[in-house]
């Protein structure tokens, strides 16, 4: 069965764990193709073809160069991953960081939020990314994975640190945030066929954040062996447990139907 | 030698022809302002829908409008919107008339409105403001605690405030009967219920509004002695009338006495000025409406070219036009927030 994996430099972590997925599903043959963040959200389909924005020599010539091709013919695949948009989870944490949601216990002094306001904001920034996300595969049947949560090194202040992640560290609503987060996701994905994957609990360390040792010995997408450990990007071994649940959520996908027709 | 005439060697903008006879539908020299309106001005803004234009135009233009309730960061631009965040200087809502405002002042100085909370199918609204929370919340505690920190952050818009900018929109409105207290909506519009031996109309006179003013400003005094206020009239239709007269008329009827409230309270002090957008709009200079289809909303390029110009009386930078806000194309739905036009739901069908 043939995979494409399509993304931001976050499909690194899976191009990296190659040797690991192979021997994992053998019978999946994977291809990736990716482009750094902000060539990725100008890339569309054209002619069944997935690649940046034509006109951008810099981005095709770029493409070319990471992925061998500027272009990847998504056709051709059986199934298609697309990792690395963050689908709304900023704005979702930004807003839960600002504000103490009126309809929940704790109270930190900051301006009060209604729960509809709080759910409206987090649907409204979820679905204008599903929207632009859905309008770049064309009508496409994908799976999605978000980019990974950074790890717990993004916590304290210091080199790694980084909002509004590391407030889900001590916000005492981070469970209930990450449900409501991943119910509305799953809701909007699958309302623009699209499945969403998430990463697996065996990464995570608390609510949206990945467990430190994710993040040692990550790569540049671009250039193999150049070591990135900023803890926004994972390692191979993120990437084949990524994979994993990919490869299960497929499984998932052929047996349902059986069980309709059952 | 010709007889002498008061109205020799006036200027044209005084005469019809010439003035709206003949001249653009926005003449220059239209409006002289009492005092200036700097990027430095402090402005507090109220009133009803059509004051949410005011206030965009006057942002655009780099004046210092408080937002004393912000959108914070991650709050994206429909819900911020729909939450009645960074509409006014903070999350009131429409006020529709000076009673409302008034009582609104008076809450920050410990009054209470009568049946502060309205109930529909399990959930709960503030019914000074039951617009800013579309689904309402859920419990009546809960609206208790949430209006506490709104009037928190009201008393510091105010008190930061060098100019009040409110729109008077609106003569009827619904009372409590015990109590007087207004509401910005009537029973059973979002929330609540009509019940004609809680609740009743009210259709404020030229008498009723002045009395509601001089209280407000007393209130405010001890707030903010030193505000200053720009008037304007909505030139929003009504949506419906509980009057009994026809609706037009009592349109009429409502502006009217509106604008008579505003000429009477400039002409009383130095410190309150009118911006003439009532007139611009109204204006027979137009070549084409200046409303849109439903005859009520003003068209956005209307709306801009009024702002234009009061901004230009006031030296200020314009509002590019092409704009978002002067796209001709726009929904005027879309343009404000107007709780009134939920009673056209209760319109009989005319499709019949």
């Amino acid at each position: 069965m043939k995979i494409a994996v399509v993304g931001t430099s976050n499909i690194g972590a899976v191009k990296y764990a190659e040797a690991q997925i192979e021997a994992e599903h053998p019978h999946l043959q994977v291809t990736c193709f990716g482009l750094p963040g902000g060539k990725f959200d100008g890339a569309h389909m054209s002619d069944g073809h997935f690649g940046p924005d034509r006109a951008d020599h810099g981005a095709m010539k770029l493409a070319r160069r990471v992925n061998g091709a500027p272009t990847i013919d998504l056709t051709a695949f059986d199934h298609i991953l697309v990792i690395g948009d963050t689908l709304g989870m900023p704005h979702t944490l930004w807003t839960a960081a600002s504000y103490d949601i009126a309809d929940w216990p704790a109270r930190t002094g900051r301006a009060l939020l209604s729960e509809p306001a709080f759910l409206s904001a987090m649907e409204e920034a979820i679905t204008t990314r599903a929207d632009h996300l859905r309008a770049q595969f064309a009508d496409l049947p994908i799976h999605v994975a978000l980019a990974p949560y950074p790890t717990t090194a993004v916590v304290p202040k210091g080199e790694h640190h980084q909002m509004p992640y590391a407030a889900m560290a001590h916000h005492p609503e981070a469970a209930r945030i990450q449900t409501l987060y991943r119910t509305a996701l799953t809701k909007a994905l699958l309302a623009r066929d699209m499945i969403f994957v998430p990463q697996l609990d065996e990464t995570i360390a608390s609510p949206f954040l990945t467990k430190e040792p994710y993040g040692h010995g990550s790569m540049d997408f671009r250039n193999e062996g150049r070591l990135l450990n900023d803890h926004r990007h994972m390692n191979a071994d993120f990437g084949a447990s990524l994979f994993r649940a990919f490869a299960l959520a497929l499984t998932q996908d052929t047996a349902a139907p059986q069980n309709q027709e059952g | 030698m010709s007889a002498r005439s008061p109205y020799s060697g006036l200027p044209q903008r005084a005469f019809w022809r010439g003035g709206v006879a003949g001249a653009p539908a926005f003449p220059p020299d239209f409006y002289r302002p009492k005092f200036p309106v700097t990027q430095e001005t402090r402005v507090f803004t109220a009133g009803s829908c059509f004051a949410q234009h005011v206030g965009a135009a006057m942002k655009a233009a780099g004046i210092k409008v408080i937002d004393a309730e912000p959108a914070r960061r991650g709050l994206p631009p429909e819900t911020t919107k729909r939450f009645g965040y960074g509409v006014y200087s903070a999350r009131y809502g429409n006020l529709y008339t000076v009673k409302q405002f008034r009582q609104l002042v008076d809450e920050l100085n410990g009054a209470q409105p009568a049946l502060p909370v309205w109930e529909r199918e399990g959930r709960f609204w503030d019914a000074q403001r039951p617009g800013v929370e579309p689904d309402g919340l859920a419990s009546p505690e809960l609206v208790t605690e949430m209006r506490a920190q709104h009037l928190e952050a009201v008393a510091e818009a105010l008190s930061q405030a060098d100019m009040i900018v409110f729109t008077l929109g609106l003569t009827e409105a619904w009372e409590h009967k015990a109590s007087g207290t207004v509401y910005p909506t009537a029973p059973g519009t979002i929330a609540g219920d009509y019940d004609p031996d809680i609740f009743h109309f009210a259709n404020y006179g030229v008498a009723d509004i002045l009395d509601d003013f001089t209280a407000l400003e007393e209130a405010l005094s001890d707030i903010n002695p030193n505000l200053k206020w720009l008037l304007t009239v909505s030139p929003v239709p009504l949506a419906a009338t509980a009057s009994g007269q026809h609706v037009l008329p009592a349109t009429v009827r409502s502006k009217s006495i509106l604008r008579t409230v505003c000429d009477m309270l400039c002409e009383s002090s130095d410190r309150i000025d009118y911006f003439p957008s009532y007139e611009l709009v109204t204006s027979p200079a137009h070549t084409t409406s200046p409303f849109a289809e439903d005859l009520r909303s003003v068209r956005p390029e209307i709306v801009a070219q009024i702002m234009q110009t009061f901004l230009a009386a006031h030296n200020l930078g314009i509002v590019p036009p092409g704009s978002e806000d002067t796209a001709p194309n726009a929904d005027p739905a879309d343009d404000a927030i107007c709780e009134d036009i939920l009673l056209d739901a209760f319109a009989p069908d005319t499709a019949k």
